[in-house]
């Protein structure tokens, strides 16, 4: 009989593997004693009492822990010392490992840090999640009408109950007189209420009120932080003073605290009250949208069921007011932070996706390094445990070695990654929102910390594994690798070729794209052409006829001026600004499109050289008098229903215009963006609106800009001249954007293949010098050298067709999300792969024969004279 | 003395256990030599750790020997003091005798 089962297997689990037979075997011993003695029952019973009074005693010391003979040494210490000299030892993949991933670490930590700080962070403003943006929208209106007039913005305020706040924001330039030098100043026309949008209230003095709102109301203006520091030198007396902006008198009543409002409508520098303007004729008007609506959800109250009661309201405007507004019988919200993060949101996903990869391909290099790092020690740490050092030992001090190298990346990284992040920011052509928000916070630090462990963990897998193979008598290190490891670096090779192409082919997509972009016909001559915004001082210049007899006389005398081959004035210039966008019902009915409004001077197509299509352009007369007479460009000619729009009218704000002539359509906006509609209305109808110069100059703009400047002080001194620019740079700044994602893109996928190249190089060379003894003999029995080669280089390019073959897959499946990116190129095109393709298949092919090459050319004699 | 070094009351019963048994103490017989001569009840498993811990402090070493020569003979662990054990314990029961005077002395073991 034998002793109780249970009590015996409570006895093995609590002892310790060293002792375990011992001692279950001495009490088995006197088990039977016993039994023999006192009989079974009696045995058993002690066999119980020995199990139960031994527990307590063996646990306690399993858990404190055997002590190896050399006691009083901390575990700890004497391994993470072992860990340091293994690595300084071996400096060359120390500093290897420790360099790939501070690059690769840093780059990913930036990217994290942009999409957080940028994209994921909210809104520095109260409770931000309730703000949305509101637009007008109808079946037949275009997505880029955004803007609603003066008169249905009354009528939208008009209690709701799903709003706690709805205003709205128009921006304005004005000329800002008596602070200094007269410059020209962004202004932002805010309606009631705005600065409860945001929870704001002025730092001094008081908020807008109702008063402010009336017609006919003092003027008052509420400065801007930045603007009271710079202009006023925080002076708290401020409220009372004035400024003259156009002429007008401004009463300061309060100073905006210094929250950041940039991100959500343009720059500006100073509030003043949205009313009807004075003397502008067009803004009272139900049609001509230009105000931005923002909104506060009530608490607890959906965007949908917003949009709905919103929606209620603007049919019953469209019913009441066809002519205007029959078009936008319902409105659209959508979350603040969306509305102005969404024109970076892909750009900043796609670096992040391709840091990323790059990331991944660098961690695949380095899993080779240290697979081959780990067969090489096989010996060492075979000996090592003959000497009787613990398996956990080992692979505690292997753990160390790898947290030791992330440790010290991860730490340069930390500090790194913002400032590159900022780097970033600051190259970036077009301004990113919230950049304030680039640096390190707790969630970004953990997360960096959780992405350290996870890459300690890739890292030290492969000699984790190795040494669990490791066991007895150590192995010789000669094997050439088992089937087992042989699948793993192939696995690996496929993974890096795949991430490669990827990245190939998004770069060979975005450089394509940028070729095609910089080869849209911008449709003017901008070879030469300054633009600048001149603003004759309203004191002087009281009505039109005499703002136009300015500029007639202004264009007289910059003509004359050496080296002008032509000059004109208008109020839109080509990739300078836009013209003013109307709506206009085609004669016969339909939708009604918008156009973009231009008043040009005499002169203005010859100087941006844009060609005539058909028809005539106006005489200086016609330019003159109140004839209602146009020119249109072709895309307007389009909408029309006439073969030739030649002496045909349009009808446009309330008259019919006869049109005379078309020209060809010129970009407006950027090379992306594809032309309007335009018109072109006579010189007659330009009152006082802003007006720029454009100037074709031959030879050199930097000595004839002094003298254009000249002549227009001599007409106005006070006139502010502003945003001088050469429509070339305009024109090239455009595409910045572009040409940033497309130069990044490449950038990266070049140093992706570059390190695929690398690891595939490495194991190439490491599979030929672990077989180099059977190569050697294969030789001798007659092997070509050729063949040898050829069985070489498959064994590391199979895994890389493969991996081209999982990431043309990939490519595929995925290249829809490029589309925004692309322009004019299919994200699907079939060219893209192949390029792609080809290039990182030369590549691999390179990067295994070369090396297999060089080390086959070793002679087989002296292969096998080295064992 | 380092400090440290004193000796618990069980472990001085198990080092002493060995000074009686000499060649022949493992498990068995260690227990069963405390037990009777202490006349309380001894668990294996503390033998076994108070053993492992005079090990830790240098006091005892161990000899595993060959199976015995019969049949399901076994392999057994042997525990012998250290020359430092062997100082250890006669330092203790020196202290012993000054702390509490009048102790009766155990007689010697079989050596």
């Amino acid at each position: 009989m034998k002793p109780p089962r249970l009590a015996s297997l409570l006895l093995r689990v609590c002892a310790s593997r060293r002792d375990r037979s011992f001692i279950v075997e001495d009490l088995a011993e006197e088990f039977v004693r016993r039994r023999s003695d006192a009989g079974d029952a009696a045995a058993c019973r002690w066999y119980w009492r020995q199990v139960a009074g031994s527990v307590a005693p063996l646990l306690r010391d399993r858990l404190r822990g055997r002590r190896p003979s050399f006691s009083g040494r901390d575990y700890l210490a004497t391994d993470a010392a072992q860990a340091m000299r293994s690595l300084v030892r071996h400096p060359g993949l120390a500093l290897t490992i420790v360099l790939t991933l501070i690059v690769g670490l840093t780059t990913t930590l930036a990217a994290t840090l942009l999409v957080h700080g940028i994209i994921l962070r909210p809104l520095p403003y109260e409770t931000p999640e309730q703000l949305v943006t509101v637009r007008p929208s109808g079946p037949r209106l275009p997505a880029s009408v955004g803007a609603i007039s003066l008169p249905d913005f009354d009528d939208w305020q008009t209690p709701m109950r799903s709003f706690a706040v709805l205003s709205g924001y128009a921006a304005l330039t004005m000329t800002l007189t008596d602070l200094g030098e007269p410059r020209r100043i962004e202004t932002l026309r805010v309606g009631p209420r705005f600065g409860e949008l945001f929870g704001t209230t002025p730092v001094i003095g008081r908020d807008l009120d109702a008063r402010d709102f009336v017609q006919g109301a003092q003027p008052v203006a509420l400065l801007g932080h930045a603007l009271w520091e710079r202009a006023f030198a925080r002076d708290s007396g401020v409220v009372g003073r004035s400024l003259t902006l156009d002429g007008r008198r401004y009463e300061i009543v309060g100073v905006l605290p210094p929250v950041p409002f940039a991100d959500v409508t343009e720059d500006h520098e100073l509030w003043i009250p949205l009313v009807a303007r004075t003397g502008v004729a067009w803004e009272p008007v139900r049609g001509n949208g230009f105000i931005s609506i923002l909104a506060r959800l009530a608490p607890g109250v959906t965007a949908a069921a917003a949009q709905d009661e919103l929606s209620a309201l603007t049919a019953v405007l469209a019913e009441r007011y066809p002519r205007s507004n029959a078009e936008k019988p319902a409105a659209i919200l959508e979350p603040l932070q969306q509305a102005i993060v969404k024109p970076v949101r892909r750009p900043l996903l796609l670096v992040f996706a391709a840091v990323g990869s790059v990331l991944l391909v660098a961690c695949g290099n380095l899993v080779n390094l240290l697979l081959a790092s780990a067969e090489r020690r096989r010996p060492e740490f075979a000996v090592r445990m003959a000497l009787g050092a613990g398996r956990g030992r080992i692979h505690r001090q292997v753990a160390l070695e790898v947290l030791a190298c992330v440790g010290a990346a991860l730490a340069v990284s930390l500090m790194a990654a913002p400032s590159l992040a900022r780097l970033f920011a600051i190259v970036y052509p077009v301004p990113l929102p919230s950049t304030d928000a680039l640096t390190l916070s707790t969630t970004t630090v953990v997360a960096s910390l959780g992405l350290g462990l996870v890459v300690a963990l890739v890292l030290a897998w492969p000699q984790l594994r190795s040494i669990r193979s490791t066991g007895g008598p150590a192995a010789t290190g000669r094997v050439a690798g088992s089937r087992v490891d042989r699948r793993g670096r192939a696995a690996l090779i496929a993974s890096q070729v795949a991430f490669t192409l990827v990245l190939a082919f998004a770069g060979v997509a975005l450089v394509r794209s940028m070729a095609r972009l910089s080869a849209v016909e911008p449709g003017i001559d901008a070879d030469g052409v300054v633009a600048l915004s001149v603003s004759p001082s309203p004191g002087r210049f009281t009505s039109g006829a005499a703002t136009r007899s300015f500029f007639e006389q202004l264009l007289q005398e910059v003509r004359q001026l050496p080296g002008v081959r032509a000059a004109a004035a208008s109020t839109a210039v080509p990739f300078v600004n836009l013209g003013w966008g109307f709506t206009i019902t085609p004669p016969e009915g339909g939708t009604p499109r918008m156009v973009r409004v231009t008043i040009a001077s005499p002169g203005f197509f010859e100087t941006l050289r844009v060609p005539l299509a058909s028809g005539r352009l106006l005489s200086d007369a016609e330019h003159r008098s109140e004839q209602g007479v146009i020119v249109i460009n072709t895309l307007t000619a389009r909408l029309l229903p006439y073969d030739d729009p030649v002496g045909r009218t349009l009808r446009y704000s309330g008259i019919d215009w006869t049109i005379v002539g078309v020209v060809a359509p010129a970009v407006q906006v950027g090379l992306r963006t594809p032309a309007s509609a335009e018109l072109f209305l006579p010189w007659s109808q330009a009152g006082r609106a802003p007006q720029r110069l454009v100037v074709d100059i031959d030879g050199d703009a930097a000595a004839v800009l002094p003298l254009i400047t000249a002549r227009i002080r001599a007409l106005d001194p006070a006139a502010p001249i502003a945003e001088v620019t050469a429509l070339g740079d305009r024109i090239t700044r455009s595409v910045a954007a572009d040409r940033f994602s497309a130069t990044l893109l490449s950038g990266l996928a070049t140093v992706g293949v570059l390190l695929a190249a690398l690891g595939i190089w490495s194991v190439t060379s490491y599979v030929v010098a672990r077989g180099r003894r059977e190569n050697g003999i294969r030789s001798a029995l007659g092997e070509s050298r050729a063949r040898q080669l050829r069985r070489t280089i498959r064994g590391t390019l199979e895994p890389a067709l493969a991996g081209v073959v999982i990431g043309a897959i990939i490519c595929l499946s995925s290249a829809p999300a490029l589309q925004t990116f692309l322009f004019n190129v299919p994200a699907r095109d079939p060219l893209t792969l192949i390029l792609a393709a080809a290039g990182v298949i030369l590549t691999a092919v390179a990067a295994a024969a070369i090396p297999a090459r060089l080390a086959l050319r070793a002679d087989a004699a002296a292969a096998l004279r080295a064992e | 003395m380092p400090k440290g070094s004193f000796l618990g009351e069980f472990e001085l019963y198990v080092m002493g256990a060995l000074v009686r048994l000499g060649d022949d103490a493992y498990g068995v017989t260690i227990r069963q030599e405390i037990e009777s001569q202490c006349g309380r009840g001894v668990a294996i498993g503390a033998v076994y750790a108070t053993l492992a811990r005079l090990e830790t402090k240098g006091y005892v070493t161990f000899t595993i020997s060959e199976p015995t020569p019969v049949p399901g003979g076994r392999s057994k662990k042997f525990a012998a003091l250290t020359p430092e054990g062997q100082r250890a314990l006669r330092h203790a029961t020196a202290m012993l005798h000054r702390i509490l005077p009048g102790l009766a002395t155990g007689g010697g073991g079989r050596k």
